[in-house]
């Protein structure tokens, strides 16, 4: 028998144990010949095959995807019911009469702005006292900070 | 009438979500379809709640392990970009959830695994089984985290090597290894009691 044939059965029993039907699909006939005149080779794995049997049997898992499916249900309900649909609120359009006084409102500004700039003073805006005093310090009245520390002192 | 209507209607779609494959059921899933996805759990959870309790050693976080990749594919269906391979996207997700919780909590108390299900028909029986399982368990549990992927994926589930090579995205050859070590490991783990366990299964009759 091909050597290479035995080697190839031996890594495969070894990976996949006795059965034939964990084999690979495309080897499995070829293999299948080469066991039935080499038994021996499969005794080891037979016995490997037996004591995984012995393993424990996952438990069933029915509640467990019950409760999960009831889950995503409820979620799905959930999201729903927080959904409050309110009817579209439709605000009053302004009449045309309040759109063209306040771009009135917004020309007039700019004109005056625009007639401001063409005068070289703008000081007869405030009162003759304070256009006349052009000490910021003064303005601020930190003048009087020395006699008010004289003072103090 | 319209109820009668109702019903007809919903039957209707019911079995086409029954017929549809996974590729429709995960558009549908994507539009928010809640009917699509619960087929798509109903006909992938008991698979991965397999594969997941048995990486865990059937610890408790099982379920919610499961639930967070069922989970992680609803908030998003179409990140499975390759709806035939939906089962391994499935297993991957669920395997590597399990592996990473497993290394963030304290290793895992073998003694702590749970009671193999009650079907055994005699006290006696029973008795050897559970012996018998608990060893065999807590070396499954004690197998390094791919040999013992491969492990179940080949020898638990039946899946194919190109199946298994695709949920564990390695190549088949590495597969191949991964299973001749595990199997090696375990008779390994298992030779102080290797004759009894045998002898133990005989009993069983199995």
């Amino acid at each position: 028998m091909d050597s290479r044939l035995l080697k190839r059965l031996s890594e495969v029993v070894a990976a996949y144990g006795a059965n034939p039907a964990r084999w690979p699909k495309g080897e499995r006939s070829r293999l299948e010949e080469a066991a039935r005149e080499n038994p021996r080779m499969l005794a080891e794995a037979h016995e490997i095959d037996r004591v995984l049997k012995l393993a424990s049997t996952p438990r069933s898992s029915q509640e467990g995807q019950a409760r999960f499916l009831r889950a995503i249900t409820h979620e799905g309900q959930a999201h729903a019911s927080n959904v409050v649909s309110l009817p579209s609120r439709v605000l009053p359009s302004p009449s045309r009469a309040w759109a063209w006084a306040a771009a009135a409102t917004l020309a007039a500004s700019l004109a005056f702005g625009i007639y401001l700039g063409t005068l070289d003073t703008t000081d007869f805006l405030f009162s003759p006292d304070t256009a006349a005093n052009d000490d910021p310090v003064d303005l601020a009245g930190l003048g009087d900070v020395s006699d008010y520390l004289e003072d103090q002192g | 009438m319209r109820g009668e209507e109702g019903a007809k209607a919903a039957a209707g779609t019911s079995d086409l979500l029954a017929d549809a494959d996974d590729g429709a059921l995960l558009s549908a899933a994507a539009r928010r379809n809640r009917a699509a996805f619960a087929r798509l759990v109903a006909r992938h959870y008991d698979m991965v709640h397999r594969v997941t309790w048995r990486i865990t050693s059937g610890h408790a976080d099982t379920e919610d392990i499961v639930q967070d990749a069922f989970l992680k594919l609803w908030n998003n269906p179409l990140q499975v970009r390759d709806s035939g391979a939906l089962r391994s996207w499935l297993i991957r997700v669920a395997s590597n959830l399990a592996i990473d919780r497993a290394r963030r909590k304290s290793p895992l108390d073998i003694d702590s695994l749970p009671e193999p299900d009650d079907d055994a028909p005699s006290a006696l029986e029973r008795t050897i089984a559970e012996g018998s399982a608990n060893q065999v368990d807590r070396a499954i549990a004690s197998l390094p985290d791919r040999q013992r992927l491969a492990l179940v994926l080949i020898h638990f589930e039946g899946q194919s090597n190109i199946q298994a090579a695709a949920a564990m995205e390695v190549s088949v050859e590495a597969i191949e290894s991964l299973l001749g070590r595990a199997r090696r490991a375990l008779k390994e783990r298992l030779k102080d009691h290797w004759r009894e366990i045998l002898e133990d299964f005989g009993k069983l009759g199995r």
